[in-house]
């Protein structure tokens, strides 16, 4: 599989955009960003994305209860996802696994590692 | 004793032989030998002053102690005899023949000597017999010779009488006998009753019934009473009995003994008897008449006992005992008041001691300042009242530490003292008060007239019992202040506590005092509250805690610290916390002490806290994030190629973010630390592959100062651990990160493993400066760093090895370093090592 198109689900505007820039400029990816879960429900199924990365904490529809969401779209049932969050303890590393994701990156990431981390977790995973 | 009477005898029984002799001599002279008459005068007279002579011999040795009866008696008898053979003689040459008449006048005069002969020597009846024998022989021979009717008749008239003295003089003699018999008895039974009365202890006698009490007899007891020997007494002969007795009883002592003679009864009466030194002397009399058959009273029969010493006694055990009930008195006296109790100890002082005045005196070092008096009116001395020391007698009582007692100080050691010519106060009694060991003052007592004896053990006694007592009331008094004012004290933190605190029973629960604070949080009135049992604010579910800490009340009479509940009279609750103590009241019952914390507050304040270290943990990490990320993106190149002072500038805005991010990661891992919420995942794990793993990922922050970090151990995949891997990573990343920033560029970090007994050594060994020596004590402590500019050039939060210490702490570890000898710091954590078991049996590690 290759890995091009993600898709991120951040409400912060600012981390959306260091987000977008360490992993198109720095990653090569193509990057949509939308900042909710209902954004992410609306656009998710046209972009088509290879993965999914969403941050935990949002308001509305946090990160598990978007990613439970966009499972239930038969065409995201299969798509890898990942977790951005502050909280890594194992424990809630271990939920966010039971969930159906690859893994967690920690915030506060480093940009320049970002997308290698991904790619990473996303070989780890395969 | 009939020697005696022989001996009395014989100077008239010598003068009637003379005067026989010369009768006898004078009557026939005319019919004798003129010759023989006279040499027979001779021979007789010879004989009488032997015997006289014999006779002062006797008187001499008589009275000597190794007087020999048996010798006088047979010198007497020899004398006898001697006198009886001159008779004898006599007859027999001067007999006139053919003169009938002269004849019978020499029978005459010898029976009559011999009759008288037989009566002097009635005592002893051999005596007679040698005297009379001899003498009468030759005279009934002569009879017998001349053979007429006459003479044989005159002869044997003469032995008839010669017989009858003889069984005469048995009779006698036995008379005699008897008599001395008897007297000696009553000598006996005399000197026996002497005896007798001689040992009854007092005096015995025999008087007439008349005022004079004349003594016909009286035992030599009464000189010890009186002064006065028995004999004075005896017959009134210097004095009589009733002149001694003291003048205020005679009249009393006759009413008693006349009384008692008019009744027909015994009397018994004391007096006094005045002695010769001039003292009193206590007698005790018991006495009876002794009547004749007519009932007639012939004379006073009694018996004197001296009780002077009974009466004395008995006096002192008087005075004592009212001492006793003085003090007595003083003691069970209901003033409360100190001033009040002690002038009224004070007034029955004085009262008992007959003294003017009475003062408790309160004494620091020379000035004496009057506590508590009793004073008369004419004497202005008041409560305090303050002289020196040494004009009052009290002086001396503190010198000498003990009672003083002088009963005349005008004619005392100290009529010199300047409390005397200043007072001309004469009698004097003190004695030293102490309260709680230390010396307070005195306690006297003066007067100020001498008295007429001195003070009395009774008195002396009183006094210190009383300078006890007064020492006591004062220190009671002290100490019931002291605990006044402490419970005043204590009443006061008790109320005012901002913590409840409440007093159960052990075993009812009973609330038995509660606190305002206590009252104020649970909503019920104080009142109602000491109805209640600790349970009844307790909700249920809290009841098998309870126990458990019942339990521990039990074993360590301590409980708590608890967390609990208490429901509020309108139902809610609210948490508290509660700490306590068993104590035991002087009844023998268990008594709980709680202090009780009311929660509500700092609950809230917990959450608050919370609640800021979320915000801060979220709040900032999100920009943080942010800004963190494009200035990496930035410092990166990613974007476009800036000058390099602004490329310099972006990386110090860069690693200073970083910085800020790990400040805020370490903050909030030390305060779940801190606050016991730090999760922790504990498994067993290789510890090899762990190292390994941090080594791999710190190298890269090692490469930032050219440090190369070098694991130097062997695997060894049974070497166990039972840690949270990733709580291992972080403290050695703290670990590795520090020895890389400290160590010279080039150089390298090694780690290394001991393996202990039951444990496992990780060291961290750099090649840097080492740590400073003033610094070591603080080195794990939070926020401690190095001072200095070039130690904040390493970056770091001061929290790094107070966090990993934590964290090596909370997995079961210890950690600490040591400075090595070339240069360099070895820090290092031991770690509990695990054993690989198979039930039962143990693989080798």
């Amino acid at each position: 599989m290759v890995l091009q198109r993600i898709l991120l689900v951040e409400d912060e505007a600012d981390i959306q955009a260091v987000a977008r820039v360490a992993l198109e400029m720095v990653g090569g990816f193509e990057v949509q960003v939308c900042s909710s879960g209902q954004q992410a429900l609306q656009e998710a199924e046209a972009f088509s994305p290879d993965l999914l990365v969403l941050d935990v904490m949002m308001p509305g529809m946090d990160g598990p209860d978007t990613l439970k969401a966009l499972r239930e779209r038969s065409t995201l049932a299969e798509v890898p996802a990942i977790f951005m969050t502050a909280k890594v303890q194992p424990a809630e590393v271990e939920y966010y696994r039971s969930l159906g994701a690859l893994g967690v990156i920690a915030k506060p990431f480093d940009p320049m590692m970002l997308a290698n981390q991904v790619r990473q977790l996303v070989e780890e995973g395969a | 004793m009939r020697l005696g009477l022989l001996y009395d005898g014989l100077y008239p029984s010598l003068a009637a032989h003379l005067l026989l002799a010369g009768l006898l001599l004078l009557v026939s002279w005319s019919t004798l030998n003129a010759t023989l008459a006279l040499i027979w005068l001779l021979l007789l007279l010879l004989v009488l002053v032997g015997r006289l002579f014999s006779g002062y011999w006797y008187r001499c040795v008589s009275s000597s102690v190794d007087f020999d009866v048996e010798r006088s008696l047979r010198i007497f008898r020899v004398g006898a005899f001697l006198s009886g053979l001159t008779w004898g003689i006599g007859i027999w040459l001067l007999f006139p023949a053919d003169e009938l008449a002269i004849q019978v006048f020499f029978a005459f005069v010898v029976a009559g000597m011999c009759a008288g002969g037989m009566t002097s020597l009635a005592p002893d009846r051999i005596s007679a017999l040698l005297l009379i024998t001899p003498a009468l022989l030759p005279l009934i021979s002569h009879f017998l010779l001349q053979a007429d009717p006459m003479s044989l008749s005159m002869s044997g008239m003469i032995l008839l009488f010669l017989l009858f003295l003889v069984a005469t003089g048995g009779r006698l003699q036995k008379v005699l006998q008897h008599n001395d018999q008897l007297m000696r008895s009553i000598s006996d039974s005399e000197a026996q009753f002497r005896a007798l009365v001689d040992n009854i202890p007092g005096i015995t006698y025999r008087c007439l019934a008349d005022e004079h009490w004349t003594m016909i007899f009286m035992s030599d007891q009464v000189d010890p009473l009186s002064g006065y020997p028995a004999s004075d007494f005896i017959n009134n002969a210097v004095r009589s009995y009733a002149s001694v007795i003291h003048p205020d009883d005679r009249a009393m002592t006759d009413r008693v003994v006349q009384a008692a003679l008019k009744a027909g009864n015994d009397w018994q009466v004391e007096y006094r008897i005045v002695h010769h030194d001039g003292s009193f002397r206590w007698a005790m009399e018991r006495g009876a008449a002794v009547r004749s058959l007519e009932n007639e009273v012939i004379c006073l029969d009694g018996f004197i006992l001296d009780i002077t010493e009974q009466k004395q006694g008995i006096k002192q055990i008087k005075n004592q005992l009212r001492a006793f009930a003085t003090l007595h008195e003083i003691v069970s006296g209901s003033v409360k008041d100190l001033r009040q109790q002690l002038q009224q100890a004070l007034r029955l002082g004085s009262d008992y001691l007959e003294l003017d005045l009475g003062i408790v005196s309160c004494i620091k070092s020379t000035s004496y300042e009057v506590f508590a008096c009793v004073a008369p009116k004419e004497m202005p001395i008041h409560p305090g009242q303050v002289f020196q020391m040494g004009q009052t007698y009290c002086d001396l009582t503190l010198r000498q530490g003990d009672l003083v007692a002088v009963d005349h100080v005008g004619q005392s050691a100290f009529s010199g003292h300047p409390c005397y010519k200043e007072t001309s106060l004469e009698v004097y009694l003190g004695m030293p008060v102490e309260v709680a060991g230390q010396v307070f003052g005195t306690l006297s007592f003066t007067g100020r007239m001498p008295r007429d004896k001195a003070f009395s053990d009774g008195e002396k006694m009183f006094v210190r019992l009383l300078a006890r007592w007064v020492g006591a009331v004062i220190a009671g008094d002290r100490a019931d202040q002291a605990l006044q004012l402490n419970t005043i004290r204590l009443r006061g933190l008790f109320e005012l506590s901002p913590l409840g605190i409440a007093l159960n029973d052990f075993e009812t629960g009973r609330f038995l005092e509660v606190n305002e604070t206590l009252v104020q949080a649970v909503g019920y009135s104080r009142a109602e509250l000491l109805s209640l049992s600790h349970l009844g604010l307790t909700p249920g579910h809290y009841w098998k805690q309870e126990s458990v800490q019942v339990k521990k009340l039990l074993d360590t009479d301590r409980f708590g610290p608890y967390e609990k509940e208490f429901v509020r009279k309108d139902g809610s609750s609210f948490p508290v916390l509660l700490n306590g103590m068993l104590v035991v009241d002087p009844d023998g019952r268990k008594l709980v002490w709680s202090i009780i914390e009311d929660m509500t507050d700092r609950k809230r304040i917990e959450r608050m806290k919370d609640q800021f270290v979320s915000t801060v943990s979220h709040e900032l990490r999100t920009p943080l994030t942010s800004i963190a990320g494009a200035l990496g993106l930035l410092a990166g190149g990613v974007m476009e190629h800036f000058p390099e002072k602004t490329t310099q500038l972006i990386d110090i805005a860069h690693s200073n973010s970083k910085r800020l991010i790990s400040l805020i990661n370490d903050l909030l891992d030390m305060d779940k630390l801190l606050e016991g919420q730090m999760k922790f995942s504990i498994k067993t794990h290789p510890l090899f592959p762990l190292l390994k793993q941090s080594i791999h990922d710190n190298q890269l922050y090692a490469d930032q100062y050219a440090v190369q970090l070098k694991l130097q151990t062997v695997a060894d995949a049974d070497l166990l651990v039972r840690v949270d891997e990733q709580r291992l990573q972080q403290i050695m990343a703290n670990l590795l990160s520090n020895a890389a920033k400290f160590s010279p560029a080039g150089s390298e970090v090694t780690i290394d493993l001991q393996l202990l007994d039951a444990s496992v050594k990780v060291r961290v060994i750099d090649q840097g400066p080492g740590i400073p020596e003033d610094f070591r004590s603080r080195i794990f402590e939070k926020f401690s760093q190095l001072d200095g500019s070039s130690d904040r050039l390493k970056g770091g939060t001061g929290l790094g090895l107070a966090i990993t210490r934590e964290l090596v702490e909370q997995m079961g570890g210890s950690i600490g370093f040591d400075t090595v000898t070339q240069g360099g710091t070895c820090f290092w954590f031991e770690l509990q090592r695990v054993s690989r078991f198979i039930p039962g049996n143990r693989i080798k590690e």
